[in-house]
C-alpha cells in the first residue's frame, strides 16, 4: 500500500490533468492511478465534476443560434454572394 | 481532407453555382455565427464578421487547396476578422495570474491547502449556467475561441492551432488557463451568492 501511494499522483498533479488534456490523454497506468485518487479524494473529485459542469454549460450556451432571424440573415448572405 | 459534401463541392463553388452557394452557407452559417457570438461579438458585429467571412472565402477560393476542411478554413477567416474588429488579437503567452492563484491552493506536498469550493450538483440549473456564461465573457478572446473550437465544435487540436495560428503548446496553455479561470470564477460567484 505504501509503495502504491508513492506512485499515486498528488492533488496538484490530478488537478493539472483534469484541466489540461484530460484523463484520456494519459497512459493507462497513470489514468488508473488518477481514477483511484479521485475515488479517495473528495476535493479532486469535486474539482473534476466542476470542470465537467463548466464544459456542459458552455456547450449549451454556445449552441447554434436558430430561429427566423438566423434564416433571414442566411438569405441576406446568400443574396450578397449571388450578386455580381 | 474531404472538401465535397453530398450537397455541394468546392468545384461547384468555384463555378459560382447558386445552389451550391446556398447549400454551403446553409451548412456553415449557424456554426460560424455561434462561434462569433461565443468570442463575445455583439449580434450585429457577429453577423458582419460572418458575412465578410463568406465573401472573403469566395474571393480566396482559387487559392483554397483543400488541406483543411472548408469549415476549418472558414473559422480561420472568421477569427482573423473578429480579432481585427475587436483590435484585441492577443496571443496567450508568458505568465498569467491564474497560475499563481491556483498554485496557492496547494501545499508543498501538492495536496489541497485551500480545497475547491462551489456548486456540486450535476444538474444544469439556470443560475449556474448564467454564472458560467458570465465567467466565459471574462476570458480573453483567444482563450474563448480555443475553448469553443475544441470543446463545442469538437475540432482536433491541429485544426484549432491552424485556425488560431498558435502552436500546440500554446493551445494547451490557453485551454488550461481558460478552464482554471472558469472554475475559479464559478467558485467566486457561488461564494458571493451565499
Amino acid at each position: 500500500m505504501k509503495l502504491m501511494m508513492s506512485f499515486m499522483p498528488n492533488c496538484r498533479e490530478v488537478a493539472k490533468t483534469l484541466c489540461g488534456d484530460g484523463l484520456a490523454a494519459e497512459p493507462w497506468r497513470r489514468r488508473l492511478l488518477i481514477r483511484l485518487h479521485l475515488t479517495q479524494c473528495e476535493f479532486c473529485a469535486r474539482f473534476g465534476r466542476q470542470m465537467d459542469r463548466i464544459c456542459e454549460a458552455l456547450k449549451a450556451s454556445w449552441s447554434e443560434p436558430r430561429g427566423e432571424d438566423v434564416e433571414a440573415f442566411k438569405r441576406r448572405v446568400i443574396e450578397r454572394l449571388n450578386s455580381p | 481532407m474531404a472538401t465535397v459534401t453530398a450537397r455541394w463541392s468546392v468545384e461547384d463553388l468555384r463555378a459560382r453555382k447558386p445552389v451550391a452557394l446556398t447549400a454551403m452557407v446553409d451548412d456553415n452559417l449557424p456554426r460560424l455565427l455561434a462561434g462569433a457570438l461565443a468570442i463575445g461579438l455583439s449580434r450585429a458585429d457577429a453577423e458582419e464578421a460572418v458575412q465578410e467571412t463568406f465573401v472573403a472565402f469566395l474571393s480566396a477560393l482559387d487559392r483554397f487547396e483543400g488541406r483543411s476542411s472548408v469549415r476549418t478554413y472558414l473559422f480561420g477567416i472568421l477569427y482573423h476578422k473578429a480579432s481585427n474588429m475587436r483590435a484585441k488579437a492577443r496571443r496567450e503567452m508568458g505568465t498569467d495570474d491564474i497560475e499563481a492563484v491556483v498554485e496557492a491552493r496547494f501545499n508543498e506536498g501538492g495536496m489541497w491547502s485551500r480545497p475547491p469550493r462551489g456548486p456540486e450538483a450535476m444538474s444544469l440549473d439556470a443560475e449556474l449556467s448564467r454564472w458560467i456564461e458570465k465567467c466565459a465573457q471574462g476570458l480573453p478572446d483567444a482563450q474563448r475561441a480555443a475553448f469553443f473550437l475544441k470543446e463545442v465544435e469538437g475540432e482536433t487540436p491541429e485544426a484549432v492551432c491552424n485556425i488560431l495560428g498558435v502552436s500546440a503548446t500554446n493551445l494547451r496553455v490557453m485551454l488550461h488557463r481558460a478552464r482554471l479561470k472558469l472554475r475559479e470564477c464559478l467558485e467566486h460567484n457561488w461564494e458571493k451568492s451565499k
